[in-house]
Formats: C-alpha cells, sequence, structure tokens
C-alpha cells in the first residue's frame, strides 16, 4: 500500500481549508528542498537549487484543494444546510457518506425516501433542498458538535488493487504527490515545487505563486477527467485509463506553446514514455493562470486520467501516474 | 463629519455611478478635513484617505463608491433610450424619477405606455429597457443641447430615517460601508498605536472591480480587510441575515489567521456578529484583492442591507457604529507581523 | 488600403496561431528602420517608436475565430471544437481553411439537423475530402487549427470580407507605424494575440510595457440595419469612441481627450455604447495600478461572420483621429 498517497488522498482539504494537506506535503517535502515557504494565501513553495551551469527556473503546480461542502446553517431539526465549494456534479450528492469539521464526524447526505416522492421522483433536488444528516434531532445538540463554516468531504477510502487506485481527491492529489516525488531526485535546473490553494474555485493561488516564483518553464501536475466508458457515435477520443500521462493541447483556459508541445512529444517518444492528448478546448487549470502572468511563461499541463473525478469515488492506474512522473523528469532534463 | 448618519447621508445622496464616481472625492474630503489625513484619488478614480500610524506596516480597508445607474443610448425624437450600468432589477424602474446628468443636471421620469393602450396580458409582464424610455418633458430641439449619448443616470432617492434606528436611501451599496470606515477616524481621533491606514472608496466595482485591482496593487498592505453589504433577511429572503449584527466571512476569499483575530475581538467586547459561510466566490472586491501581486492576507466583514440595488435600501445605523467600533479595536490591537509569509526553512 | 486588408484578412491565424499574421506585419514594418520590433512569449508583435515623453500603448489584436480539430473519424472527417466566439448559424456548409492551407466544409450530420434550432457544434464536423481517415491523417491532426475561407468583396466605400475583427485594427496600425509621427511620445505598437479567447496577450504585453496611455482599436456593432436594437452607432458617421462595454467603463479623462482631440481636428465621430462584448483595453485597464485606456472603434455590420462589412472612411478617419491622440504631448494633459 502506498502510504502516502494513503495520508494524501484521504486527509481533508476543501479549497480554503488547505491547512491539513499542507501539513502532510511539509513533512514529505522539507528533507529535499532547499527553501521552503508559505505565502499570505496558503500557497506552499519548495526551491531546491540545481546541478548545472545556466540554470533555468521550472516551476512544478499542483493544487491541494478538493471539492467539497461547507456548512451554511443548522436547521431546526438538527441537520445541516450546506453549499458546494467547486463544481460537483449535483446528480451524485443523493446517499452518499461523508465527513464534517476537523473532528471528521461522519454524517450523510439526507433527501426523503423515495416511497414520498410521488410526483417529484424525476425531479433532481437544488443543494439548497438537500441536508447533511450526522444523527442530531435536535438544533441545540446539533450546534454542540458542529459549526456554520465548517467544511465537508466525501469520505471515502483510499484502495489499491493490482494497478488500480480507488479513492477520492484525485485531483489533485496526484500532483501534490508527483511534485514530492520530483524533488527527491537532483536535477540540472532550479525546481520551484508549487502547491496551490484554490484552485477548483477559480484557480485562485496559482497567479500569485507564479506571480513571486518568476518561473522561465511551468509544468502542471494534474488529475483530468478519464472517459473510458462504450461510447457509439465516432465523435471524440477521450482520455483513457492506463493509455498514459494526458498532456493538454488547449483547454478553455490556455494554449500550450507549440514549440514547448513539440518539444514534450518528442521526450515522450525517446523516452518510451505513454502519452495520449487532452480532449482539445475543454475543462481549465491552474495553467489558465500561469501562463499569462506577468510578461507570459512557456507552460505545460500533465495530467493522469481518472474515472469520475469531482465524485466521491474515483479510479486510476498507478502506472499512468508513474508516466506522468517519469515524462516530468525527462522533460526538465532535456530542457536547455 | 458630525456622526454615522451624517457621513452615511453625505455619501450616498452624491451621484457616483460606476465609472464616474468623480462627485465622490469633494464629499469625502469635507467628511474627514477635521482629521489628520491626506486624501488622495488615483487615475482610476479610487479614493484613498491615508492615516500615519506609530507601528509598522500598514492595513487598508477597503470599500467602493459607484453605484449602480443608467446611461443615455439614445435620444429617441422627444424621449431618452436607455441602459444600465451595474446589475438593475428592471422591474423597480417603471415610475421612478431621474436625474439626468448632461451638460446641466435636467430631471425626468421613466415612462412607458400607458396601460389603457396595452394589449392584454400586457399589464402581467414588467417592463424592460428595451421598452422603456425616459421622459424629461423637452422638444427634441432642446434636449440635443444639453442632453447626449453616454450620459449618466440616477434615480432619485432622498436620504430617510426609519424606525429603529435604519435609514432608508439609495447606493448604502456600498457607501455605507464607505461611512463605517471614515466614522472610523472619529474613533481613533486620538489614537496613534496602529499600523499606517489606508481607508479606499474604490471606483468600478458594480462593474469590472477594476478599481479594487489596481489600489490593491498599488498599496500593497499587510492586510486587506473588504467591506461589502450582504442579504439581510427580508420577506421572501428567509435566508438573509439579521440586520442588526455584522458579518464575518468564512471562506476561500477569507485568510483563516484574520478571520480569527477579528472573531476573538469581536468577542471580548461583546460586539454582535454572524458567520457567512462563502466556500466558493465570495462576489466582492475581496475576491480580486486576494489574488493581487505575490498574494495578500484578505478579510470580508459585510453589512447586512434589505432591498439591494433598488433606490430604497435600507440598514442599520447601529450596526454600521458597532462595525466601526469593532474595526478600529481590531486596527489598534493587530500585529502585522503574524500575518506575513511564513518560512519553514 | 483596401490591398492591405484584403491580404491581412486572407491569412488564417485563429487564437493561438497567429505566426503567419505577425510574420506579414513584421516584413510591413520593416519598410520603417527607426521601429524596434520584437515578438514576446505569447506571441505578441511589439514594435516601438522611441520617444522620450510618455509611454502609449496602441493595441490591436491578430487574432480570429476559428475552428480546432479534436477527432479524426474513421472515414476521415474531422470534429472539431471552437475558438472564440462563434456563431453556430453562420458556419453551416461554409468553406474553412486551415493554417497549412488545406481546405475543408462544414458539414452537419442530417439526422441532427431540424429546421426549427441552430445546431450545437458537436453535430457538426468539417470535411476535407479524405476518402479514409489515413489520408486525413497526412492533412491533419488533432489540435489543427482552421479558420473561415476569405471572399473579398469591394463595394467601394464599403468592403466585406472575414476578420475585419480585427485584421482592420492591424492595418489602421501599420499605417500610422509607416508614417512620420510628430511629438516625443514613447509608442508602442502592439499586436496581440488571443483576444478572441479572453484578452490574454493584451495581459502580458501590457504589463511588459507598462504604458502610461492605452488605446485598443478593434470593431463594433452598430444600429443600422433594419429591427435593429438600440445603438447609435452607424457605418460611415466616423469612428466611435467607446464609452462602455461589457467588460469596461472608460474613464472620463479618456473620452473627453479623445473627443476634444476629434473636434479640434475637425474628424467625425460618434459615441459607443456596446452590451455584449467587449476588447483588449479591458484587460489593459486593470495592468499593476491601472492605466487609462479608451477604444477607437470601426463600426461593422455582421461581426463573426465571413462578410463582415465596415466603411472605408470610417477607417481613414479612425486613422486621424490616432495619429492626432497619439502626436499630442500627454504631459501636458495630465496623463
Amino acid at each position: 500500500m502506498n502510504t502516502l498517497l494513503k495520508k494524501l488522498t484521504e486527509i481533508h482539504g476543501v479549497s480554503g481549508n488547505e491547512d491539513s494537506v499542507r501539513e502532510i506535503i511539509i513533512e514529505e517535502v522539507k528533507p529535499f528542498c532547499d527553501t521552503l515557504r508559505i505565502d499570505k494565501m496558503g500557497n506552499l513553495i519548495a526551491f531546491k537549487k540545481g546541478t548545472g551551469k545556466d540554470r533555468k527556473r521550472i516551476m512544478l503546480g499542483a493544487h491541494m484543494d478538493e471539492v467539497g461542502f461547507m456548512v451554511k446553517s443548522i436547521d431546526d431539526n438538527g441537520a445541516l444546510k450546506f453549499m458546494t465549494a467547486g463544481s460537483i456534479d449535483r446528480r451524485v450528492l443523493i446517499g452518499k457518506r461523508v465527513l464534517v469539521g476537523k473532528d471528521r464526524i461522519p454524517g450523510a447526505i439526507a433527501y426523503k425516501a423515495v416511497h414520498n416522492q410521488k410526483g417529484e421522483y424525476d425531479v433532481l433536488p437544488k443543494v439548497e433542498q438537500l441536508s447533511i444528516d450526522i444523527g442530531f434531532s435536535d438544533k441545540k445538540e446539533a450546534e454542540k458538535a458542529v459549526s456554520v463554516g465548517d467544511y465537508v468531504i466525501f469520505d471515502t477510502e483510499y484502495e489499491e488493487r493490482g494497478d488500480i487506485l480507488k479513492g477520492k481527491a484525485f485531483d489533485d492529489r496526484f500532483g501534490c504527490y508527483a511534485i514530492i516525488e520530483i524533488m527527491k531526485s537532483k536535477h540540472k535546473h532550479d525546481i520551484y515545487g508549487a502547491f496551490f490553494v484554490q484552485e477548483e474555485v477559480g484557480l485562485r493561488g496559482s497567479s500569485a505563486s507564479t506571480y513571486s516564483i518568476k518561473p522561465d518553464y511551468a509544468i502542471v501536475l494534474e488529475g483530468t477527467s478519464a472517459a473510458d466508458m462504450p461510447h457509439e457515435k465516432d465523435e471524440a477520443d477521450f482520455p483513457q485509463m492506463q493509455k498514459g500521462v494526458v498532456v493538454t493541447i488547449s483547454d478553455r483556459t490556455f494554449f500550450a506553446n507549440k514549440e514547448f508541445l513539440a518539444f514534450v512529444i518528442k521526450t515522450a517518444k525517446e523516452n518510451k514514455i505513454k502519452m495520449q492528448f487532452k480532449q482539445p478546448m475543454i475543462g481549465g487549470t491552474d495553467a489558465g493562470m500561469i501562463h499569462k502572468t506577468k510578461t507570459g511563461v512557456k507552460t505545460m499541463v500533465f495530467a493522469v486520467p481518472s474515472r469520475y473525478i469531482h465524485s466521491p469515488v474515483c479510479y486510476a492506474s498507478m502506472s499512468d501516474l508513474e508516466s506522468m512522473i517519469e515524462l516530468a523528469k525527462k522533460t526538465i532534463n532535456n530542457i536547455k | 463629519m458630525k456622526n454615522m448618519v451624517d457621513a452615511v447621508k453625505q455619501l450616498t445622496v452624491a451621484p457616483g455611478p460606476s465609472g464616474a464616481e468623480d462627485s465622490l472625492f469633494s464629499v469625502v474630503k469635507n467628511l474627514v478635513r477635521e482629521f489628520k489625513v491626506k486624501v488622495e484619488k488615483d487615475r482610476m478614480g479610487n479614493i484613498v484617505v491615508f492615516k500615519k500610524g506609530n507601528k509598522k506596516g500598514s492595513v487598508a480597508f477597503f470599500t467602493h463608491n459607484d453605484e449602480i445607474g443608467l446611461m443615455v443610448t439614445k435620444i429617441d425624437k422627444d424621449y431618452l433610450r436607455f441602459t444600465e450600468v451595474g446589475g438593475y432589477d428592471e422591474k423597480v424602474l417603471l415610475g421612478q424619477e431621474v436625474t439626468v446628468y448632461g451638460k446641466k443636471q435636467i430631471k425626468g421620469i421613466i415612462g412607458a405606455k400607458p396601460p389603457h393602450l396595452q394589449t392584454k396580458g400586457e399589464g402581467d409582464k414588467f417592463l424592460k429597457f428595451e421598452d422603456l424610455y425616459i421622459d424629461i418633458a423637452m422638444k427634441n430641439k432642446d434636449i440635443v443641447k444639453y442632453i447626449s449619448v453616454g450620459d449618466r443616470v440616477i434615480i432619485r432617492s432622498g436620504f430617510t430615517e426609519m424606525k429603529q434606528n435604519t435609514v432608508c436611501v439609495k447606493a448604502l451599496d456600498n457607501r455605507s460601508c464607505g461611512a463605517i470606515i471614515l466614522y472610523m477616524l472619529k474613533l481613533l481621533e486620538n489614537v496613534k498605536n496602529h499600523p499606517d491606514i489606508y481607508l479606499v472608496l474604490n471606483s468600478q466595482e458594480e462593474t469590472t472591480m477594476a478599481g479594487s485591482e489596481t489600489s490593491a496593487f498599488r498599496l500593497n498592505p499587510d492586510v486587506a480587510f473588504v467591506l461589502d453589504v450582504t442579504f439581510a433577511k427580508q420577506a421572501g429572503y428567509e435566508q438573509g441575515y439579521p440586520l442588526d449584527k455584522i458579518g464575518l466571512g468564512m471562506g476561500a476569499n477569507i485568510c483563516r489567521k484574520i478571520f480569527d483575530f477579528v472573531k476573538k475581538v469581536a468577542d471580548e467586547n461583546n460586539i454582535q456578529y454572524f458567520i457567512e459561510p462563502l466556500p466558493s466566490m465570495s462576489g466582492t472586491d475581496a475576491y480580486a484583492v486576494q489574488t493581487v501581486l505575490k498574494g495578500l492576507t484578505t478579510m470580508l466583514i459585510s453589512l447586512p442591507i434589505r432591498n439591494m440595488h433598488s433606490p430604497v435600501e435600507i440598514a442599520s445605523i447601529k450596526t454600521m457604529e458597532e462595525t466601526a467600533k469593532l474595526l478600529s479595536l481590531v486596527i489598534s490591537k493587530i500585529d502585522v507581523k503574524d500575518f506575513q509569509e511564513r518560512i519553514i526553512k | 488600403m483596401k490591398q492591405l486588408i484584403r491580404a491581412l484578412t486572407e491569412i488564417i491565424g485563429p487564437s493561438s496561431h497567429e505566426e503567419l499574421v505577425a510574420d506579414y506585419i513584421e516584413k510591413a514594418l520593416k519598410k520603417n528602420k527607426k521601429l524596434e520590433i520584437k515578438r514576446d512569449v505569447m506571441g505578441n508583435l511589439i514594435a516601438r517608436r522611441k520617444g522620450s515623453g510618455k509611454k502609449i500603448m496602441l493595441a490591436a489584436h491578430m487574432d480570429e475565430i476559428g475552428f480546432m480539430v479534436k477527432h479524426i473519424d474513421k472515414n476521415g472527417y474531422l470534429r472539431f471544437a471552437v475558438v472564440g466566439g462563434i456563431f453556430n448559424h453562420n458556419i453551416i456548409e461554409n468553406h474553412v481553411k486551415f493554417t497549412n492551407n488545406v481546405e475543408g466544409v462544414i458539414g452537419i450530420e442530417p439526422k441532427s439537423f431540424n429546421w426549427k434550432e441552430i445546431p450545437s457544434g458537436e453535430k457538426m464536423f468539417i470535411d476535407i475530402g479524405a476518402k479514409s481517415k489515413a489520408e486525413a491523417e497526412k492533412l491533419v491532426s488533432i489540435g489543427s487549427l482552421a479558420g473561415m475561407k476569405a471572399t473579398f468583396v469591394d463595394m467601394g466605400k464599403r468592403i466585406s470580407t472575414k476578420t475585419l475583427d480585427d485584421r482592420i485594427g492591424c492595418a489602421m496600425l501599420i499605417e500610422l507605424a509607416l508614417q512620420e509621427i510628430k511629438g516625443n511620445n514613447d509608442i508602442y505598437f502592439v499586436f496581440t494575440t488571443q483576444e478572441e479567447v479572453g484578452l490574454r496577450g493584451a495581459k502580458t504585453s501590457a504589463f511588459g510595457i507598462s504604458p502610461d496611455f492605452a488605446v485598443a482599436i478593434d470593431v463594433t456593432d452598430t444600429g443600422d440595419v433594419p429591427e435593429s436594437h438600440i445603438m447609435e452607432v452607424s457605418l460611415g458617421k466616423g469612428p466611435a469612441i467607446k464609452v462602455m462595454d461589457s467588460g469596461m467603463v472608460v474613464r472620463k479623462p479618456v473620452i473627453d481627450f479623445m473627443k476634444e482631440t476629434a473636434e479640434k481636428n475637425k474628424i467625425p465621430y460618434q459615441l459607443e455604447i456596446l452590451t455584449a462584448g467587449s476588447t483588449d483595453a479591458m484587460a489593459i485597464q486593470t495592468n499593476r495600478d491601472g492605466v487609462l485606456a479608451g477604444v477607437v472603434s470601426i463600426p461593422t455590420r455582421y461581426i463573426h461572420s465571413q462578410a463582415e462589412m465596415c466603411d472605408m472612411d470610417d477607417v481613414e478617419n479612425g486613422i486621424k483621429l490616432i495619429k492626432a491622440m497619439i502626436e499630442t504631448d500627454l504631459k501636458k494633459k495630465g496623463f
């Protein structure tokens, strides 16, 4: 069992509340970096000096936050009304187990029984109509245990089965894991391991970090959607699990620099690293903010294809994660 | 500045639609003339009042001085056509009295086709910008002497004091918060033991937040407080907040450490507050301010008001006074060293 | 001038692939030996006419809306994603051209087509005449970019073609850059990238230059065709001075300066309020601690179609207006 992946994916770290994730990362990365700081927004920045001459500044970016919820109010029945942090598919909410607050109080996202939904069965309830049930029937008692503003995550355990990994928050604890692994080895160039806050609520931590780091190149390490289900219509190439690291040509927030992209494709070929492309012009990542910070940065996005990201449970392949780490290492090494 | 009511009145009655907030500068200068401060306006129309302190570092309080308004889009024979600047509820418009700011100020009425000339069912729908016009009771040949496309229009709304120490007027969003921060100067008149203070009234929040982004960049304070209004409880909106308490924002746009500090000061001084959960976008200048430069330590304080974005916004003077008191206590206790970057290695 | 506009609009340069446009413009600019020309990380082309006075940034964007190949199907048809604000109603069964000169037709799935509503891009495909997937793969790949194919219609005073948005602005800047500009303002002629997808080139070039004053030159809509929405801008009544659009409110000192310059030099102008759409000026305005920025707009009908139409008098007057502004001593104007 990969204990670091287990720790990283099971810990709670909803956008705006990334402290616990950061603590784990600090423990792991501290022995391998030269400087380590936390900026005013909560971004963690680790610097490792390179061994070569004519060193370039390379920023590796991943975000620490996951999508989740915040307690908005406690109603008279002791149930918790909540808001979402980041975009969660509304369809996955009902009937799921969650953990509330720092003490990880077990709860469930509740809706009335199907027997009592005559006439409304086909209507998907809005978030305002749902509540989190932690067992109380009394408002006063509930208020002793939880507070408005408490953060809530899905209660999902990390498991492995051969190459297949199951858990939550693969987007983007995989990226955090990858940066830690990459920083364990020596590199030609100066490496800045940047662990961002608040990506899920607007790509927010990355612009401030990039502003202070001033990188020559940036590689964003992410988790992206895999869509392996049978798709009748011959109209798209979706990323698939176990087909290698996913490289972005373009998404809604950014276009990869053409020369840098060609360079990466060549690097993958030379090192026999399994690679596939992300569907163009879909989704967005921190690269969207990074590439246009100050006078612009040459940026790449590498991602691990995961099934069901932004939902309670995801699948991904360890070999894809390793391909992502390998491609990043070799790219860094090839930059002149 | 006589008192809070006086500050709110002077600020709210002044015309200052988004992008054309010029008249507020002299109002602010007048309100603070009895205090030892510097008042400046930058090229984006942001107004900054600066009070020097004895402690190291700087703290900025950001509010916005622009209000939503209307703009003339066409002179259509003897009438004016218009659109909004900032988010209006079109339902409030029909039948309002307005002032048009052309080469001179001219009063008018927002009108539409009379009800007895409407087709069946039209009376149940409300009219949108395309169906409305401003009538200034003048003929075209005279209109063109004074008015042109692009001229600003503000709905006339007097300042009224109402029951339970509340006020009703336009632009409480966000001049009420401007009043709160300027009123702090009264409470801090003989206090010097604080960091440098910037009291900022930003332009253009209602349209693009261009004011806050640029003023935050220039001032780069150690700690940034953003004050804006939020939704109070009222008929049809039961989930709103109490009019008599100040809101402390909690969520991504807010730095937890500064939230904890402000909460502690409030608890220690028996100041009533509620927690405003904001997990994603706060929809305020805090969104723009927090990610400027290398990132700023940001806190959001919210004043509940009723009927937001109408000419009859309502808020509590007492809550505003309590907020000014809270922030004055915070500023005299704060040590900016506690809110810097943390060096681990 | 018409020749220049024709040549520029024919080039295919969708957002992120502006090189062909930049190459053409750079070649044209080289005629003025006094210009310092360079390109930045985002591909912006920046030509500087050095001066000791205030820094002025003039911006026109090189990119156009277009299509990116996202999949090649087993029969050689291409599925695409749109780049920028493509309007689906005017692309069906029209010609497109790729940056590598391959040409094709946008087809629509017959089963998905009904006369009542405009189909989404997922129901369309590009047909490059390939007989198989293998043949198509020799011509294009995932990520290949195409724009609409150009036809140039010369109506005398008026012209109609694709991508006046914003090659017309580029043409105007080229004209200005090749002229003798009086005064000693430090002038940057910036041909920006990726405006159609979020003003990205303008943001980074503005940061690099840090101007005191900026003017974007772009197109705007008109209110002069039958049953128009209210908009007091018409073809032939002069360049438009922007008051407000959906992304920015232009500050009074800028509008006053533009109006004053036009009136002093007897240049006709109109005032523009645009309710949907914005320009590079929006990104430049929020650079660092703020920039006084405005827009000179060329009234254009049928924006984002293959047949955008403008009036050459508006273009000439636009050039005159900008020239008069950049020759003014900005120090004396309080900028």
